[in-house]
């Protein structure tokens, strides 16, 4: 597996329920947004987005707080 | 009473007191009960394994997706190899982070690998719930494929719910007493009867109409020729590609409740090995209902309810006596599936949702949620028979409508690896 932890808890929880949300409302709503995708790759690619987006998002705060740290 | 029906209802029994076989006195715990105290052996192993990849889907919804959707049907053959060759390079480490742990279900694997206990409980609990409420109508659907296999070849709607009680009376009774060792012993005769019914199938059914499978291609060929390539509808080539990928996906990460249970009942990680080699020329067979579904293309009009194609085709085929046989086979494609799957529910709702203390606790809830799923399937069934007055379904849209939660929900927390990755290595 990979060597380096690339993004934390939280980016990956946010990316799971935001997924299953939007696959929820696809399928009970029976919105046929994405034509004849499987609902299953239309959630992967959000779940993916969010992740990326939350993990980058994560990534900046932790080094605006680095930066603002005092050294002792 | 006609032959079918008599043979189909010894077929249910019979299916039945199998199960019981599996265990002399009823499992003491839990372990014991969802997986086989982690003592299966390769024989075992690959008869619960198939029990997951041959389901009534498999049986009567490939020969419908066949005859209504033509080649995109093909979609279901190349993701289990796929999913396979994932699954031998990380069952193993499931299976011993299982041993060592103490998993049963795959929200225990969340709870536990996710890094906080909070974080953890919480994706454990979701993960459950939602593989408890997207694969009940995965449930439902067995339960409304053994009655519609025996309306069809019955034309009797009494006959057809009188066997889905006592079909799922006799699925729950079995599950109760014997867990996962009673699915076991009712798939070495659910893979059984179901091979030598298909072979049966698709060497007599292509012969009767065509003369054979190669001309009966050829005539396709001729006379739809679209039913051989993939075109626009709705089943494209965007939906073969995406079905297939999600599929994959979904296999190959686990993303299914029950298919945990077998997995951490194998007694080495070379038994799960031994069958993730040889299992993909096992899933071979699913191109057997949908040679028949090819068929089906050439003889039956369009308007024909595509679930029933093989059936409707074995009836004009074989004698009454064969026509039971192959009802009974697909009526074990219907019950040995749907034990497999109460006890990826019931585990799930004893281990990661209810949460009781108590070893005893536990079992009890897991026991107790057994009766009420099968009841509440029962009951979703009911329903949807008030509304249409037959037990309607399409078998390749609910099984991908009730599985792609699930399955997202696991692609998803494919992602909480990496965050693992560190322990993972270690």
């Amino acid at each position: 597996m990979l060597r380096k932890r690339l993004v934390g808890k939280v980016p990956i929880l946010a990316g799971l329920i935001v997924a299953e949300v939007v696959v929820i409302w696809l399928t009970f709503g029976k919105i046929h947004l994405f034509g004849t995708w499987n609902v299953g790759m239309v959630g992967l690619g959000v779940n993916v987005v969010v992740v990326v987006g939350a993990g980058l998002i994560e990534r900046a705060l932790a080094q605006r707080t680095a930066a603002t740290a005092v050294p002792e | 009473m006609s032959t079918v029906l008599v043979i189909a209802f010894v077929g249910i029994v019979f299916i039945g007191v199998l199960g019981f076989l599996g265990r002399r006195r009823p499992a003491a715990n839990l372990t014991e009960w969802t997986v086989g105290g982690r003592q299966v052996g390769a024989v075992t192993m690959w008869f619960l394994q198939a029990g997951e990849i041959f389901t009534t889907f498999t049986f009567l919804g490939m020969a419908g997706l066949a005859f209504s959707g033509g080649v995109a049907a093909v979609y279901a053959l190349p993701y289990v190899p796929i999913a396979y060759a994932v699954l031998f390079f990380i069952a193993k480490r499931l299976w011993s982070l299982g041993r060592e742990r103490g998993y049963l279900t795959q929200g225990d694997y969340l709870e536990d690998r996710f890094g906080s206990r909070t974080l953890g409980t919480l994706s454990g609990t979701l993960s459950a719930v939602l593989g408890v409420v997207f694969v009940l109508p995965y449930l439902q659907l067995q339960i409304t494929g053994l009655g519609l296999i025996v309306k069809l070849v019955t034309g009797n709607a009494a006959s057809s719910t009188i066997s889905m009680v006592v079909g799922f009376v006799l699925v729950v009774a079995f599950v109760l007493w014997a867990g996962l060792r009673g699915v076991a012993v009712t798939s070495y005769f659910k893979d059984a009867i179901m091979l030598v019914v298909l072979v049966v199938l698709i060497v007599a059914i292509p012969v009767h109409f065509s003369g054979g499978i190669p001309a009966m291609f050829q005539r396709i060929q001729q006379l739809h020729p679209a039913a051989l390539t993939l075109h626009a509808g709705p089943n494209d080539q965007v939906w073969f590609f995406s079905s297939m990928v999600v599929s994959a996906i979904g296999v190959a990460l686990m993303t299914l409740p029950h298919q945990w249970a077998p997995l951490l009942s194998a007694r080495d990680p070379q038994v799960l090995r031994k069958n993730y080699t040889w299992m993909p020329l096992y899933g071979v067979c699913i191109a057997f209902p949908m040679i028949v579904g090819f068929a089906a293309i050439l003889v039956l009009s369009k308007n024909t309810s595509a679930n029933g194609v093989l059936l409707t085709l074995t009836q004009q085929v074989l004698p009454p006596w064969a026509v039971g046989l192959i009802v009974v086979a697909a009526i074990a494609t219907a019950m040995v599936p749907a034990a497999g799957i109460m006890i990826g529910i019931s585990s799930l709702v004893a281990r990661n949702i209810v949460r009781t203390r108590s070893d005893r606790g536990q079992f009890w809830v897991n026991h107790g949620t057994v009766v009420v799923a099968c009841a509440l399937a029962l009951v979703l069934v009911a329903r949807s028979y008030a509304r249409t007055h037959s037990p309607t379904c399409c078998f390749s849209h609910i099984a991908e409508q009730c599985s792609s939660l699930p399955r997202t929900c696991w692609a998803c927390c494919a992602n909480a690896w990496s965050a693992r990755c560190r322990s993972w290595r270690a």
